[in-house]
């Protein structure tokens, strides 16, 4: 026995030198930022002097004074509940297409793909903006429908739904996921459902959705962690407009870091932003046991 | 066998990360261990120096730079220049970051509005006073570049804001644009042509028609120096009224156009469908194209101005790393670039007209100065208005009023809500700044 475990100490002790320069890495550019982070949502830190202890102040004037604080959760919550629920769908739509069985159908689960990877870039929001300006193709498409033409991103009623629309683009990711996901549904129960006479519809409302459940609780939560964090989009789009309209809370946190260099206060605000994450992924998961289902009885 | 394969793997793993890292090590770090080989070698004088210069710029300037560094380096072998340069966009940023990391280069390109936060902190630049300075106006150096006694940066250019006008534009819809000297009758104008041609809108908001405005009504500071506000709201309401009659007689293109574009990259300027906008002359460059004409005429006023609202400012300084090692040889070189023929003709008036009397007169003999330009500033300079403080444009002052100003164009709010609003708002901030 005792000769077996040192074996595996020495297996182990490779096993993490080849870890070594990921657990460097984390430690060093994740880890440390993480902590300084919050010492940091205690002072006045503006990057050009040594920051001083301000105790719970940032903290007290986000919440009672400031009135940008609300307008951005309220545009992150927004954003969130349009653009996670019809991401999925979409990712799910496309997904039950690209499962069956066609001629070069892995071509087409390629192509689909590519969005996510140009996804967040810089150079895709610049080409959102050029697609849905006034004189952008979109809108002369919509002329030629007599429609239009629609301040896509200059209407404060609208802005925030078109850079929602590019995030949804980016459905890539978790369609792969539904993908694998449906592969694996069995196919007796659907056998067994044709059997039994159950139409297309009812077989995917008791079927295919039961069924993968926890890739759509799997998904939901990526999805909400990653879209509450939005920036890239907001910035270089619309730049938080017209009108704070769009004005993400990862734009806040930019803006308050590196153009108004209160460098204190955005910590703070980051470390507001990690605490409504960890709740709403707690809530999601808390509430999932209601409507996720597991073959092995779920205990995970 | 294989573990010692697994060994080798991970060791080159990790040596290649160190590797990787060592590369991106801050440059003080280098220069720290340059100053040490310095230090064991005294007897070798001419010591291979690198200075880092990072500025921001379009591609001209790039060039002309890269030109005057390559001729400095020729003319000082033992000096090389590292040039670090980017565009407008995120150049603050990232200068404040590497500021606050001590990672910053040794001559930095610095805007002077920026000076008012940069200067908390008394160590940020270096006293440039080596640099000579005798062909420069005094006058202005004192009221943009010294503070506290020190030279924080060489300025590199004279701005002065004035009306930039489209001639092709104005040649199309067949008005004279001389006559627009006064407020009443660009809208007027604007109401016309607007009226005649749905795209056309006489005037291009870039954002500084309302301070402009504000100026000439109140005569005061936005902020002022004691942090009070410079304006009563009857005479910011004036302002959003301006604004609120420019946006609703299409007098300039709908917020909801316009919002979505920086200065030079509006199609509707591009394709000569904007007639005049207020801007610094060393922005001609970058609004002229082939399709057009430019001249420039100066500022609209108001009648019964109180000020001119015409801003004189230094276009951009050149200032140096106050925690640099080579400060001394970095303000040589800047010294080269400002007073030298060779520094000045390479440059050219790519950082706008030479804030320099010497240089202005070397590049006009040399025939390298925007005509235009040079009459936009020396236009401006005729009737300038006070110097603007730093917390006129602090950086969330600026935020707050862009956000009303937004708000009354696109018809959220009306003039009257707007000034009340911006009454409150901007007594927030300057509560903050006073704490």
């Amino acid at each position: 026995m005792k000769i077996k475990a040192s074996r595996y100490e020495k297996k182990d002790y490779i096993g993490y030198l080849f870890l070594l320069p990921w657990i460097i890495g984390f430690l060093l550019f994740k880890f440390y930022p993480f902590l300084m982070s919050f010492y940091y949502s205690f002072t006045d830190f503006n990057m050009i002097n040594p920051p001083e202890l301000i105790g719970l102040k940032n903290f007290i004037k986000i919440f009672t004074t400031d009135a940008d604080f609300y307008q951005s959760l309220k545009v992150t919550l927004i954003y969130t509940t349009f653009s996670v629920p019809v991401k999925l769908i979409f990712a799910l739509f496309i997904a039950m297409v690209l499962s069956m069985k066609l001629k070069g159908i892995n071509i087409f689960r390629t192509i689909y793909y590519l969005p996510s990877i140009l996804g967040g870039s810089v150079a895709v929001s610049i080409l959102w903006k050029f697609l849905f300006m006034r004189q952008g193709l979109v809108n002369k498409i919509l002329s030629y429908l007599t429609i239009g033409p629609i301040d896509f991103l200059g209407d404060p009623d609208v802005a925030l739904y078109t850079i929602s629309m590019l995030s949804v683009w980016q459905f890539g990711s978790s369609m792969v996921l539904f993908l694998a996901a449906l592969k694996n549904v069995p196919g007796e129960l659907y056998e067994a459902a044709a059997v039994d006479g159950a139409g297309k519809l009812r077989t995917f409302f008791k079927i295919t959705i039961p069924m993968i459940t926890p890739i759509i609780l799997f998904n939901l939560i990526m999805q909400t962690i990653n879209t509450l964090q939005t920036f890239t989009s907001a910035l270089v789009i619309t730049n938080g407009g017209p009108v704070k309209s769009t004005y993400l809370y990862g734009m806040m946190l930019y803006e308050e870091a590196f153009q108004f260099m209160n460098m204190g206060y955005a910590s703070a605000l980051s470390w507001i932003l990690f605490i409504i994450i960890i709740g709403l992924t707690a809530a999601i998961f808390k509430f999932s046991s209601y409507w996720t289902f597991y073959e092995d009885g779920g205990d995970f | 066998m294989k573990k010692v394969i697994s060994i080798v793997l991970v060791l080159s793993l990790i040596i290649t990360l160190f590797v990787g890292c060592s590369k991106d090590e801050t440059p003080a770090e280098q220069n720290n261990a340059e100053s040490k080989s310095e230090a064991t070698k005294p007897e070798d004088k001419q010591e291979e120096i690198t200075l880092r210069y990072m500025w921001w710029g379009s591609d001209s300037r790039h060039e002309a730079t890269l030109a005057a560094i390559e001729k400095y380096e020729e003319l000082n072998p033992h000096i090389k220049i590292e040039p670090e340069f980017s565009g407008w966009d995120g150049y603050y940023q990232k200068l404040v970051t590497q500021l606050a990391g001590g990672t910053a280069a040794d001559i930095m390109q610095v805007d002077q509005p920026w000076l008012g936060d940069l200067l908390k902190n008394e160590s940020t630049f270096a006293d440039l006073s080596s640099v000579d300075t005798t062909n420069f106006d005094s006058n202005f150096l004192n009221q943009y570049c010294i503070f506290n006694d020190q030279l924080v940066g060489v300025p590199m250019g004279i701005n002065g804001l004035t009306m930039i006008i489209n001639t092709t534009f104005f040649n199309e819809v067949g008005i004279d644009y001389n006559a627009l000297t006064d407020w009443e009758s660009i809208v007027e104008a604007g109401k016309e042509i607007n009226s005649q041609y749905a795209d056309k809108y006489i005037l291009y908001d870039t954002g500084m028609l309302f301070d402009t405005y504000l100026n000439q009504v109140t005569g005061n500071q936005l902020v002022k120096d004691d942090l009070s506000l410079g304006f009563t709201e009857e005479e910011v309401l004036k302002a959003f009224q301006f604004v609120d009659t420019i946006y609703e007689n299409k007098v300039v293109q709908p917020k909801e156009e316009s919002a979505l574009f920086k200065t030079t990259e509006n199609p509707s300027w591009i394709d000569n469908n904007m007639g005049m906008t207020m801007q610094w002359p060393s922005m001609i460059n970058s609004l002229d194209s082939d399709n057009k004409e430019l001249e420039v005429i100066s500022i609209p006023q108001l009648e019964a101005a109180k000020a001119s609202g015409v801003v004189v400012r230094p276009s951009m300084l050149i200032s140096v790393n106050g925690k640099g090692s080579y400060i001394e040889e970095s303000a040589k070189f800047i010294d080269w670039l400002v007073n030298s023929d060779e520094g000045i003709l390479t440059l050219k008036a790519v950082r706008g007209v030479p804030a320099s009397a010497y240089a202005q007169d070397l590049l006009v003999e040399n025939d390298l100065l925007n005509p235009l330009q040079q009459k936009g500033v020396s236009m401006a300079l005729e009737n300038p208005r006070d110097k603007v403080n730093f917390y006129s444009s602090n950086a969330e002052v600026s935020a707050v009023k862009k956000e009303i100003i937004d708000k009354v164009a696109l018809d959220i709010s009306s003039p009257e809500e707007a000034a009340a609003e911006m009454i409150t708002r901007i007594q927030q901030v300057v509560d903050e700044i006073k704490n």
